[in-house]
């Protein structure tokens, strides 16, 4: 899978769009709050899950083979 | 009234009495022919149909409808005869029966009208699914099945225990509401159902065991234990403030474990727990929207998440893989898989125009208000967005040539495929017409699923989190690895435990063979070898007694004929 210039074009569009129609409905919340949630919250879950849950549970496939 | 209020349970059992004189190919119709009757049936079934059978000073309640049964009810027979069709190709007949008791057995649980029937049941399920992780046929499975049906003896024993002090201090065996407050009989009928909704804690069993099933068992694990325990719940605790918490811890801890989790099944049991913690909460929250959405969320959720398992089951099916850091590039080889599982994906990430976005967004709408839990929640489907939205399939199918060693892909078989594209229309004409699931859920409904704020929102998360994932798509596949998760606690000790027992009293009886040993066999034997020896005639020489040498003389013979004759004289005396 490739992500070439069109997709990306679209996706903004979709962004643009949906952002403009939340604007229309209700213009006091800020219409680009759950992009940044989703981005922030990929962040804070890939930092915690990766960086330190990771370090401290991660074994090899076979640990529970081994005696 | 239909005039015949039969428990649908009764279609597959005699389904599965029916299995053992056919031959495989009418076997695999048995399968899905008898699913489909009770489909029909259930969904002919009216609200308050009931059959009771008195059974010593109780009456036991085979059949009881309402709308939340019933809503489970068509849910697990329409998944019962998809999966019928997708294990089509599969001839083992272990496997057909151990699928069609434990498809009945979530119908008796669902449509029982007294704890006792729903025990019963609730244990044939754990039997039979316990038959579907040991089919798996490696070490591990058996392992893992032996551990599997531990975990669930112990949930029945504690739902037992709680079932007989309820009935003991109300004296109603009827499966019904209780209020919110912790009797000891209600703690543990609440601790035994939690053990099967996965509760983090007791929920290790999941993701110990249903990766290791085989390709079609893992299609019955993932409909029916979990979910039936989601309908126990939304019966017997709506409201119940403790269960939001749960859910919430649900939803959280189990998208954190599939996030790193790197067995494609692995991941979507880690969902399983994930999606019921959406279910949980809104159960916690309770009234009628609360349980509404928790029953429009376990039906689709049922629907999108068997369909993931189909696909990840086509995978398994034709590489023999399901790792993702072993898999990629397969999509040429299976694009209708890679096509119909990102439908579920996109159910069961909320996408608008697909089923799990109404249900979500009504779970959402139920939450709505309590400003903590909506933000986790909504933080999990983040998770649920990287995880089974983007990670799985891009490194599955994606991400770069195939590895060498699949090059012997074979291909799924078409009824697979038929199977996971009937589930993925089913997801589709949900999400395009909700009011179609509204008109089946238990109570009325006054909810718009396509409204602008949920639409909105639906879109920009997964967005936000796509943007991310691709940012840094290098690093987050990882190495093969697993990941420790509470199964440690009496996986890891089991072999010390199991030292400190067995090795203690195998040192007691090998102390105590090698003692008598020591006396008997060098103290006490060796002189009867030689008895003329041991007693000490000077004739006796060599260990063993030779009548050449050690004989002894005429005279000690006399003499001790002699003996004996003078101490038989003094004693009769």
């Amino acid at each position: 899978m490739t992500m070439n210039r069109i997709t990306w074009i679209l996706l903004v569009l979709t962004l643009i769009a949906t952002s403009a129609a939340s604007y229309r409905a209700d213009p006091d919340t800020f219409p680009l709050y759950y992009f940044v949630f989703g981005v922030l919250g990929c962040l804070l879950m890939l930092f915690i899950t990766k960086g330190v849950a990771k370090k401290l549970l991660s074994r090899k496939e076979d640990y529970y083979d081994r005696v | 009234m239909t005039g015949f209020d039969v428990p649908p349970v009764a279609f597959f059992l005699l389904g599965a009495a029916l299995l053992p004189w056919l031959p495989a190919v009418g076997r695999a119709g048995v399968c899905v022919l008898f699913p489909l009757l009770a489909l029909v049936h259930v969904s002919l079934l009216t609200e308050g149909a009931e059959l009771a059978v008195p059974f010593l000073q109780y009456e036991l309640v085979l059949l009881k409808v309402d709308g939340m049964a019933r809503m489970f009810g068509i849910a697990f027979t329409l998944v019962a005869v998809v999966a019928g069709i997708y294990a089509w190709h599969m001839r083992e007949l272990k496997q057909q029966l151990a699928a069609m008791l434990y498809a009945g057995g979530a119908l008796g649980v669902v449509f029982a009208g007294d704890f006792f029937t729903l025990l019963v049941f609730w244990e044939l399920m754990a039997v039979a699914s316990a038959l579907l992780v040991w089919a798996g046929g490696t070490d591990r499975a058996g392992a893992a099945g032996l551990r599997y049906l531990l975990v669930h003896l112990l949930g029945g024993s504690l739902l037992l225990a709680g079932i007989v002090m309820e009935v003991y201090t109300s004296g109603d065996l009827s499966v019904r509401a209780f209020a919110e407050e912790f009797s000891p009989g209600s703690l543990l009928i609440l601790l035994g159902v939690l053990v099967n909704a996965g509760m983090p804690g007791l929920h290790a069993w999941l993701p110990d065991s249903y990766p290791k099933s085989t390709v079609t068992g893992s299609i019955f694990l993932n409909a029916f234990t979990t979910k039936t325990a989601v309908y126990v719940l939304a019966v017997c605790f709506p409201g119940w403030e403790v269960l939001f918490v749960c859910g919430l811890i649900m939803a959280l801890y189990a998208v954190s474990y599939a996030v790193l989790a790197n067995d494609i099944r692995l991941i979507l049991a880690y969902h399983i727990i994930s999606q019921v913690g959406y279910m949980v909460a809104a159960i916690g929250i309770g009234g009628e929207l609360g349980l509404n959405s928790a029953a429009a969320h376990a039906y689709n959720n049922i629907l999108y998440k068997t369909l993931m398992f189909m696909g990840a089951g086509a995978v398994l099916f034709a590489v023999s893989e399901t790792r993702l850091t072993h898999l990629g590039g397969l999509f040429r080889k299976m694009p209708w898989v890679v096509v119909l599982y990102l439908v579920g994906a996109a159910a069961i990430s909320g996408l608008p125009l697909f089923n799990g976005f109404v249900s979500k967004s009504m779970v959402m709408d139920a939450v709505y208000g309590r400003d903590l839990g909506y933000s986790l929640l909504a933080l999990a489907s983040v998770g649920t967005f990287l995880s089974v939205g983007i990670k799985l399939p891009y490194y599955t199918w994606f991400y770069r040539e195939t590895p060498r060693e699949l090059d012997a892909v074979g291909k799924p078989p078409v009824n697979m495929i038929v199977a996971m594209g009937i589930l993925a229309l089913i997801c589709v004409a949900y999400g395009l017409w909700p009011a179609w699931q509204y008109a089946q859920l238990p109570y009325g409904v006054d909810f718009t699923a396509y409204r602008t704020d949920l639409v909105v929102k639906a879109i920009h998360i997964p967005l936000g989190t796509f943007v991310v994932f691709w940012f840094f798509r290098h690093k987050i596949l990882g190495e093969a690895k697993i990941v420790l998760d509470t199964d440690w606690f009496y996986r890891k000790p089991a072999s010390n435990i199991g030292g400190l027992i067995l090795d203690g009293v195998n040192r007691f009886f090998g102390a105590c063979e090698s003692g008598l040993d020591r006396l008997i066999v060098q103290r006490i034997v060796p002189p009867f070898r030689n008895p003329i020896k041991a007693l000490g005639f000077k004739s006796g020489q060599g260990d063993h007694y030779d009548p050449d040498m050690d004989r002894t003389s005429l005279g000690s013979a006399v003499g001790l004929t002699l003996l004996v004759m003078v101490v038989a004289l003094v004693l009769s005396l």
